[in-house]
C-alpha cells in the first residue's frame, strides 16, 4: 500500500499490556500493530477480555503500554500526551458521567471549557449539536431525570464539542434502543463526512452495527490481532469460492442437478424450497438453487443451461458469508461466548 | 478505506493537525482558567438547586452547637465561649466540605466515569481541583453565614471584631489553607480506594479535639502546636477566636499574625504537595490501570 508510507491516524507497533494481577501477571495485549488512515472509521471486535478497551485506553493517553509504542497523527500517547488530548475525544458505552444537578446545556458548557473552546464559539457548539442530536427539548433537563438513551445521545453530543480529529468509540451503542442506535450511528458518519481527515475507532459487539459502520476492522482475541481487512475482505477469507443463489419457478422434470453439476467452474449445486430447507428440487413449483462457483464467470454457463431447459429464473444473488461466521471461524467461539476475564 | 485521506493530503493535515496541538502559553493558562471557573460552577448552583442538602447541612451542625452551647452554660462557662463555639462550628462546616466534598470527590468521580473524561480532556487535574476547591468554599460561605446568624440569633453571641479586615483575612487564609489540603486529600482518598470512607470519618470526628474547635489548642500542650503547624484548622479557629472575640485573647497560643502566617505557608504547601500528588495519581494510574477508571 503506498498511502502506509503516509503518516497514519493511528499508528501502533508491537502494543502490549500486562496488568498485575492477583493471581499473577494477566496479558490483555499481545502485540498489537495497528495502522488506521487518516478519514478511516475502524472497528474493533472482540469477546470481552480480548483487549479492545485497553487498547482504546492506551491509544486514548488513559493507560500506559507496557510494551511498544502508539501515537495519534504522528504524536506520541505516552510522551505528548497533551497535545493528543487536544484533538481528540472519546465515548464509553452505559457511560453516566456528569453531575445529576447540572442541565444538559449546562453539562455540555462546562465541558466546552474544559475543551478549552471560547464562550461564545462553545456556546454555539454546545446548541448546535443539541439541535443535531434532536435533544434540544431536553435542554434545561436535570441530568440525573435523563433516560438511558438521552444520556447516551448527550455523551455523543459532548464528544463531537470539541470536532476531534479522532474520537475513540468504546462498545457506544450498548443499552441502546434500535432507534437511538441507528440515530448515534448516522450522526457518527455525519460527523465523519463533514471534515475529511476524521477517525474513528469503534469496538462493539455488535457484528452488524460493525459490518455496516466500519471501512475497516480488525477482529481480537486473547490480546492479538486474528485478522484486518475490510468487511468484504474478511469475509472473502472464510469463503474463497462465489456462492449464488438461483431461484426459478420450477426445474424440468427431465433435469437433474447432477447436469448442472457437471458444467464447468461449477464446485457444488443443492436446491432448497422457497422457505429455504432442502428439497429435492426437481418437479418443484419453486426452488432456490445454491451453487457454489470456482469463479463468478461461471455463473453465464449455469444460467444458460438452465434457460435452455424451460426453467424461468427469478433471482439471482450472490450470497455472502455473515461477519458473525467470520468471527466465528478465526475466534473460535460466537461473540456472545464471552470470557470471564473482565480486563478487556 | 473509502473515506480515508492519504499521501500529500494526509502530510498536510497532519501538519494542520500538529499546528492546531500546539498551544501558546497565554491559551494554556486563559483555558485553566476557564476551566476553574466551568469546575466551580456545579459546586455554587449545586446547592441552590438541591434545598434539601442545604437543609440537612444545617440542621445537623446547628444541632451539634446546640447541644455543646447548652453543655456549656449549665456549667456557667463565660458567654465568650458560646460566641467562640458558634465561630467554630461555622469554620467546622468548611472542614466537613474539605473532606467530604473535595477529598472523596475524585473518588466519585472516578466511580461515575467523569474522571475518565477530565484526564482525557486537555484539561489539568489541577484545574479541576482549584475548581472544586473555590466552588466547594463558595457554596459553603451560605451555609457558615447561615449557621452564625443562627447562633447570634438563638443565643445572642456578642461579637467585638476591632479589625473587620483582619478577621476577613483570617477567615480567607483559614480557607485557602483548608481546601488546600483538601487538594491533597483528594489524591490520598482516590488511592486508599475502600478505605476512603474511614479516612474521611478519621479526619472529621477527631479534628473537633484536634483542631480546637471547642476549646483551645493552647490547653492540649505540645499535641496542640503540632496540630497548629499541620492542621489548618487549629491556627485558623484560635485566630478568629483571638480576632472576633477579644475576651479569648489570652487562650491564643500564638499572635493572630504569626497563626495568619502559618496558614498562608500551609496553603502554600499544601497546594505543591496537592500538586504534586495529582502529578502522582494519574502516573500511577496510567500505569496501574485501575487508579483512575472504574471496574468495568
Amino acid at each position: 500500500m503506498s498511502e502506509s508510507i503516509a503518516p497514519a491516524a493511528v499508528h501502533a507497533t508491537g502494543i502490549g499490556r500486562v496488568f498485575q494481577a492477583k493471581g499473577g501477571p494477566v496479558t490483555a495485549l499481545d502485540g498489537i500493530d495497528l495502522r488506521i488512515e487518516p478519514g478511516e472509521l475502524f472497528g474493533v471486535l472482540g469477546p470481552n477480555g480480548a483487549g479492545k478497551s485497553t487498547l482504546i485506553k492506551i491509544l486514548s493517553t488513559l493507560l500506559l503500554p507496557s510494551t511498544g509504542s502508539a501515537s495519534i497523527f504522528g504524536l506520541d500517547v505516552v510522551t505528548e500526551t497533551a497535545r493528543v488530548r487536544r484533538i481528540m475525544n472519546l465515548v464509553a458505552g452505559g457511560d453516566f458521567s456528569g453531575y445529576g444537578l447540572l442541565t444538559v446545556r449546562e453539562q455540555l458548557a462546562m465541558f466546552a471549557q474544559f475543551y478549552g473552546l471560547p464562550y461564545r464559539e462553545g456556546m454555539a457548539k454546545v446548541d448546535a449539536q443539541l439541535a443535531s442530536f434532536g435533544i434540544e427539548e431536553i435542554r434545561d433537563r436535570k441530568i440525573s431525570a435523563l433516560s438511558t438513551g438521552q444520556r447516551q445521545k448527550l455523551n455523543f453530543a459532548r464528544s463531537f464539542l470539541n470536532d476531534p480529529w479522532i474520537l475513540f468509540l468504546d462498545e457506544p451503542t450498548i443499552g441502546l434502543d434500535v432507534s437511538a442506535a441507528r440515530d448515534v450511528r448516522d450522526r457518527v458518519r455525519a460527523f465523519q463526512a463533514e471534515q475529511p481527515g476524521r477517525t474513528v475507532l469503534l469496538t462493539t459487539h455488535y457484528m452488524a452495527e460493525a459490518d455496516e459502520m466500519c471501512d475497516r476492522i480488525a477482529i481480537v482475541d486473547h490480546g492479538r490481532i486474528l485478522a484486518q481487512g475490510t468487511p468484504t475482505e474478511l469475509k472473502r477469507m472464510v469463503q474463497k469460492d462465489a456462492l449464488f443463489i438461483v431461484g426459478v419457478d420450477a426445474l424440468p422434470a427431465a433435469m437433474s442437478l447432477d447436469s448442472l453439476r457437471a458444467l464447468p467452474g461449477v464446485l457444488s449445486v443443492a436446491a432448497r424450497d422457497s422457505d429455504g430447507s432442502d428439497a429435492s428440487g426437481v418437479g418443484s413449483p419453486t426452488v432456490r438453487l445454491a451453487i457454489g462457483l470456482k469463479e463468478d464467470a461461471a455463473l453465464g454457463g449455469v444460467i444458460s443451461t438452465l434457460a435452455a431447459s424451460g426453467a424461468h429464473l427469478q433471482e439471482i444473488a450472490k450470497s455472502e458469508p455473515t461477519l458473525e461466521e467470520v468471527f466465528v471461524q478465526l475466534v473460535g467461539r460466537g461473540i456472545t461466548e464471552s470470557d470471564e476475564s473482565t480486563n478487556g | 478505506m473509502g473515506n480515508s485521506v492519504v499521501g500529500a493530503e494526509a502530510t498536510a493535515l497532519i501538519s494542520r493537525i500538529h499546528d492546531e496541538t500546539t498551544w501558546s502559553l497565554g491559551r494554556r493558562i486563559r483555558h485553566a482558567f476557564v476551566s476553574v471557573v466551568a469546575r466551580a460552577y456545579p459546586r455554587v448552583i449545586g446547592a441552590a438547586r438541591e434545598p434539601s442538602w442545604l437543609f440537612f447541612d444545617l440542621v445537623f451542625p446547628i444541632l451539634g452547637m446546640c447541644s455543646i452551647v447548652f453543655l456549656l452554660r449549665s456549667r456557667g462557662v463565660d458567654e465568650a465561649w458560646i460566641a467562640s463555639t458558634i465561630l467554630a462550628t461555622a469554620l467546622l462546616s468548611f472542614w466537613i466540605s474539605v473532606v467530604w466534598m473535595m477529598g472523596a470527590q475524585f473518588h466519585w468521580e472516578r466511580d461515575s466515569g467523569n474522571l475518565l473524561l477530565y484526564i482525557t480532556a486537555p484539561v489539568g487535574l489541577g484545574a479541576i481541583a482549584l475548581g472544586m476547591a473555590i466552588g466547594g468554599a463558595l457554596g459553603v460561605v451560605i451555609r457558615a453565614v447561615i449557621i452564625t446568624v443562627a447562633g447570634v440569633l438563638l443565643f445572642g453571641a456578642k461579637y467585638q471584631v476591632a479589625d473587620p479586615f483582619l478577621l476577613a483575612l483570617v477567615m480567607l487564609a483559614g480557607v485557602a489553607a483548608m481546601y488546600s489540603l483538601g487538594v491533597c486529600l483528594s489524591s490520598i482518598f482516590l488511592i486508599s480506594g475502600r478505605e476512603a470512607d474511614h479516612l474521611g470519618s478519621l479526619l472529621n470526628e477527631p479534628m473537633h479535639l484536634l483542631g480546637g474547635v471547642y476549646a483551645p489548642v493552647r490547653s492540649m500542650g505540645t499535641v496542640g502546636v503540632v496540630a497548629l503547624g499541620i492542621l489548618p484548622l487549629a491556627p485558623a479557629i484560635d485566630a478568629l477566636r483571638q480576632v472576633a472575640v477579644p475576651q479569648l485573647a489570652a487562650t491564643g497560643i500564638l499572635p493572630v499574625g504569626v497563626e495568619l502566617l502559618i496558614l498562608l505557608a500551609m496553603t502554600a504547601v499544601f497546594g505543591v504537595i496537592g500538586r504534586a500528588l495529582l502529578a502522582h495519581i494519574e502516573r500511577v494510574g496510567r500505569a496501574g490501570g485501575k487508579l483512575l477508571a472504574r471496574a468495568d
